[in-house]
């Protein structure tokens, strides 16, 4: 509830999330709001300007940029946050087991992951998709079997930190059992730093699925998708810069909201951030001097030393 | 009674395929009465926290056995509500994302019984804070705060036994004394007995009545607080004497 809370009172959560909603809601909503069909073309309107019936103009093929603009949404920003759901969900799940059992267990999926992660992704995704053929689903179940990987890493790291905590050992001598150990605390603890692996995450997979369908490799014409779209008004870009504009700011749009809500988050979850009072002191340090900070529980000796780092 | 009987233990180097060792506790025989407070006394790295994680069944050892009145420790059962914890590190001993009051209930929790706020409350009262305490976050507590919640907590099950690991020493000197007294206070109300882990000889015979002392992870002397002062153990007479005065 804290953490609820902390987001509704924080612009950037609160703007973030409702670009976010917004987008998603409209991607799901593209068949029923779209003017046009985001396939039909009318050679007749092409490069038409903004007008009542194409309000964000027509491609090279007079298709309605906006009615391709909201189809988009569905494989380049729906389709990727559940293919990172994917990704993080491997990648928690191995990261968190990884860290917590430690043993064999650990050398061996962590020696599987050094395997995976020696080769480029990039690379990876291309030979993926020469195997596979071009497309979508090519490309989003190369990404899952290739990312996973570094984010058990990240996230094993992560759990380390927490897996000695003196909570875990009380939880361990009340009898608790390792998966109720996690979930209860290992888990919450490594959420802030899975959510902003997530968000960040978002942001590059659609970088790189737009890059890929920029490429020529991704989604295949005539389906709309914003990389694909970017990669046609490319090849107009002096005579007509303004096609840039539609895809290349909702890709813009949709990233920076993901990374600072992600952002947004993280500080909410961490509940070191309730922090009530404000601390100010005043005095120095001599060099060659051994200083000692004398004083009562609560009296702000630790919060001193941290100020003066 | 608690019985350590022939316990070994080692840790592996890390590496799959790395086949060294390094002991840490090697043939430790002991007995911990349940009618007065033991310490295990010894200098860093003598091994007397691996045999507390040891004994609170957080890991196993190698060789030997760990029994509550017969019945091994390493079973989840036997330790539930029996023995309890109070770990050194008052920071990170509740989990910074829950309350105070989530953090006394969590070892019910483990043995399905259901506990009321105001039964937290009267355990808060007892270590010395009160209901108030109850929706606070960790980071809102200072160090003795802290301590004594990690102190109702442990006492919340009724448990025969508390391990006190080293559970003063982080704490402000006049703030240790306090937790002290707390110990000794509740020892008697609530009839629970302490093991005491630590390096400092003042506050082992301040709170226990028998001191264990321990040397490369072997017990070297066994003694009762009256006889301190009798030790025939070379390195036990340099750990008495190594006491720092002010």
């Amino acid at each position: 509830m804290v953490m609820f809370k902390k987001l509704l009172y924080n612009p950037q959560s609160v703007i973030t999330a409702i670009i976010i909603l917004t987008i998603i809601v409209l991607g799901i909503l593209a068949p029923v709001i779209a003017p046009h069909d985001p396939t039909e073309t009318n050679v007749a309107m092409k490069y038409a300007s903004p007008s009542w019936e194409y309000p964000l103009g027509t491609d090279y093929l007079g298709r309605c940029t906006l009615s391709r603009l909201l189809h988009g949404i569905f494989p380049s920003v729906i389709l990727v946050m559940l293919t990172v759901f994917c990704v993080i969900g491997i990648g928690t799940f191995i990261g968190i087991i990884s860290a917590y059992y430690g043993g064999w267990l650990n050398e061996i999926l962590m020696r599987i992951c050094d395997i995976l992660l020696s080769f480029p992704t990039e690379v990876m995704i291309l030979a993926f998709v020469g195997i596979m053929g071009l497309g979508l689903t090519p490309m989003l179940i190369a990404i899952i079997l290739l990312k996973w990987p570094w984010y058990a890493v990240v996230i094993r790291n992560a759990a380390l930190k927490y897996k000695e905590k003196n909570y875990i050992y009380f939880s361990k001598a009340s009898g608790m059992k390792g998966p109720a150990v996690i979930l209860r605390h290992v888990l919450p603890m490594t959420l802030p730093d899975i959510i902003l692996l997530a968000s960040s995450n978002v942001s590059s997979t659609i970088l790189l699925l737009s890059g890929f369908s920029f490429l020529g490799l991704g989604i295949q014409p005539p389906n709309p998708e914003w990389g694909n779209m970017l990669s046609e008004a490319r090849n107009v870009i002096l005579s007509h810069p303004t096609q840039m504009l539609p895809p290349g700011i909702a890709i813009m749009a949709v990233c920076l909201s993901f990374s600072l809500f992600g952002d947004a988050v993280r500080d909410a979850m961490d509940a070191k951030h309730i922090s009530k009072g404000i601390f100010k002191s005043k005095g120095g340090y001599a060099l060659g001097c051994v200083t000692g900070s004398v004083g009562f529980g609560r009296f702000g000796k630790n919060r001193r030393s941290l100020s003066d780092k | 009674m608690i019985e350590i009987c022939n316990v070994t233990k080692y840790y592996k180097e890390p590496g799959l395929f790395s086949g060294k060792k390094k002991k840490v506790l090697d043939d430790v025989n002991l007995n911990l009465d349940d009618t007065e407070n033991t310490v295990i006394i010894g200098e860093s790295g003598s091994g007397k926290s691996t045999l507390g994680r040891l004994i609170l069944g957080i890991e196993k050892p190698n060789s030997g056995t760990i029994t509550l009145d017969g019945q091994s420790l390493l079973k989840p059962s036997v330790r539930q509500g029996k023995i309890s914890a109070v770990f050194q590190d008052y920071t990170s001993s509740i989990n910074p994302n829950i309350s105070v009051y989530k953090a006394i209930k969590e070892p019910m929790i483990m043995m399905h019984r259901s506990f009321s706020e105001e039964e937290a409350e009267e355990l808060l009262v007892k270590v010395g804070l009160d209901g108030s305490y109850l929706g606070r976050f960790p980071h809102e507590l200072s160090g003795g705060q802290a301590q004594r919640v990690a102190i109702a907590r442990a006492l919340s099950t009724n448990p025969h036994y508390v391990l006190l690991d080293e559970a003063v020493s982080s704490l402000d000197v006049s703030i240790q004394v306090q937790i002290l007294d707390l110990f000794l206070k509740l020892s008697e109300e609530c009839n629970v007995n302490y093991l005491l882990i630590t390096h400092d000889i003042q506050i082992a015979c301040y709170l226990c009545s028998r001191l264990v002392i321990f040397n490369s992870g072997k017990v070297v002397e066994e003694i009762d607080r009256a006889n301190v002062s009798c030790l025939k153990n070379e390195y036990s007479r340099n750990l008495l004497d190594s006491i720092i005065t002010i």
